[in-house]
């Protein structure tokens, strides 16, 4: 079963009719001003690489790292991805923890309990919106769940609706190619697209692949190891 | 200078392609992002340069053909993202379809799809479906400005929802 939303089928329209008459329009050559000193070359500034950031085709990773205690594991949720050979990072999520009997607490101390499945053997997590960040994440988890055990992240699978704003800073090869610059990301039936229309596909990856670092303005790079 | 040209010259990285670009599509562009921002002019001109700026940024991939529909879903992304950071999105009228795909839906070119379900609606219908799912209006928002009764609007908007479930069906797609 799929969903499909109206609205998404619609961006593959084209409002030949214009039922657009009197609406707001904005000036060519000021448009042409601004758009052209945007895109002028940047200085770009050197960083010690400390990884050879990974270049790919077009395609993302979203990183969950486990560390199972005790009683409990705990689930810290990443995003990682490389878009054309650049990577992108995110500041973490949020950070889940594992108990007894099939239940989770987030980041608040809130007791999250399984949800229904749709199909017998994956199980939803954690399915929320994660409204002052402004999206949803939602964990699968198809793995045994049974207490202290240890949580394998490559049983996790991650699906996020709605958008991700994050300042991130762009890496070729350790160099900073461009910095502090938004981006937004919308993931739609568990695929990341761009807001330029790429689809880029999540994939789960291990945390010992990757290394974060954490850069002075408070953003963090996560380098994919070599 | 034709489509083929324009791409032809934006591959090539010519800034000249580039203004080109930005003076046959701004009306098409900024009238998408300012629909659906409703009116605000300094986020209308910022939307604007950014989707201008992603065809730039983005010149590789644009195709003869698909510029238009690729300006215009780049606008509504960007138009639609930025009323999400402010919590502002609205929600629209069963908006989802549950639907299985088959094998023979597998290769369906959605854009022939929607133009199909569009064009068996009356020139009414479709504005009201359009400002709806394509620029976001709530359904009291586009009645009022079409001066039609929300019970006409609401059975305009399910029967253009009807159209497309057919075709869906048609097209191979379980609903």
């Amino acid at each position: 079963m799929k969903e499909l939303k109206i609205s998404e089928l619609m961006n593959d329209y084209t409002d030949n009719e214009l039922f657009l008459e009197g609406q707001q329009t904005v000036d060519a050559e000021k448009a042409i001003k601004a758009v052209t000193e945007r895109i002028s070359p940047k200085k770009k500034t050197k960083v010690k690489p400390l990884f050879k950031a990974l270049i790919a085709v077009a395609a993302a990773a979203a990183l969950t790292g486990a560390v199972s205690a005790a009683a409990t594991a705990v689930h810290e949720v990443w995003v990682t991805y490389t878009v054309d050979g650049k990577a992108v990072s995110s500041e973490a999520l949020k950070t889940y923890t594992f108990v007894d009997d099939g239940k989770i607490i987030d980041e608040d101390g809130n007791v999250l309990e399984i949800q229904e499945v749709d199909s017998d053997d994956i199980k939803i997590l954690y399915d929320s919106d994660i409204t002052a960040d402004d999206y949803d994440v939602r964990i699968r988890y198809d793995g045994s769940l049974e207490s202290n055990s240890e949580i394998d992240s490559d049983d996790i699978e991650i699906q996020y609706e709605g958008s991700l704003d994050d300042n991130v800073t762009y890496t070729v090869n350790g160099d900073v190619v461009s910095a502090e610059k938004t981006v937004t990301y919308n993931f739609e039936n568990g695929k990341l697209v761009t807001e330029d229309g790429q689809e880029l596909e999540l994939k789960v990856v291990d945390e010992d692949s990757v290394t974060r670092v954490e850069n002075e303005d408070g953003t963090v790079s996560i380098y994919i190891n070599d | 200078m034709s489509e083929e040209e324009l791409i032809a010259s934006l591959h090539k990285g010519e800034t000249a392609a580039l203004e080109e670009l930005i003076r046959r599509y701004i009306r098409y562009v900024s009238s998408i992002v300012g629909r659906i921002v409703r009116g605000s002019a300094e986020d209308c001109e910022e939307l604007t340069y950014d989707v201008f700026t992603a065809a730039w940024e983005n010149r590789s991939i644009l195709q003869e053909g698909k510029l238009k529909s690729w300006l215009g879903t780049v606008a509504r992304n960007k138009a639609f993202n930025l009323l999400k950071t402010r919590h502002e999105s609205l929600p629209l009228e069963e908006d989802i379809i549950v639907l299985d795909r088959t094998e023979e839906s597998e290769n369906v070119d959605t854009a022939l799809l929607i133009e199909k379900a569009l064009s068996q609606l009356e020139t009414k219908q479709r504005e009201l479906f359009v400002r709806h799912y394509y620029y976001g209006q709530t359904l009291c928002e586009a009645a009022k400005e079409m001066e039609l009764n929300l019970s006409t609007a609401k059975t305009w908007l399910c029967r253009g929802r009807e159209k497309l479930k057919d075709i869906l069906e048609k097209e191979g797609y379980t609903v």
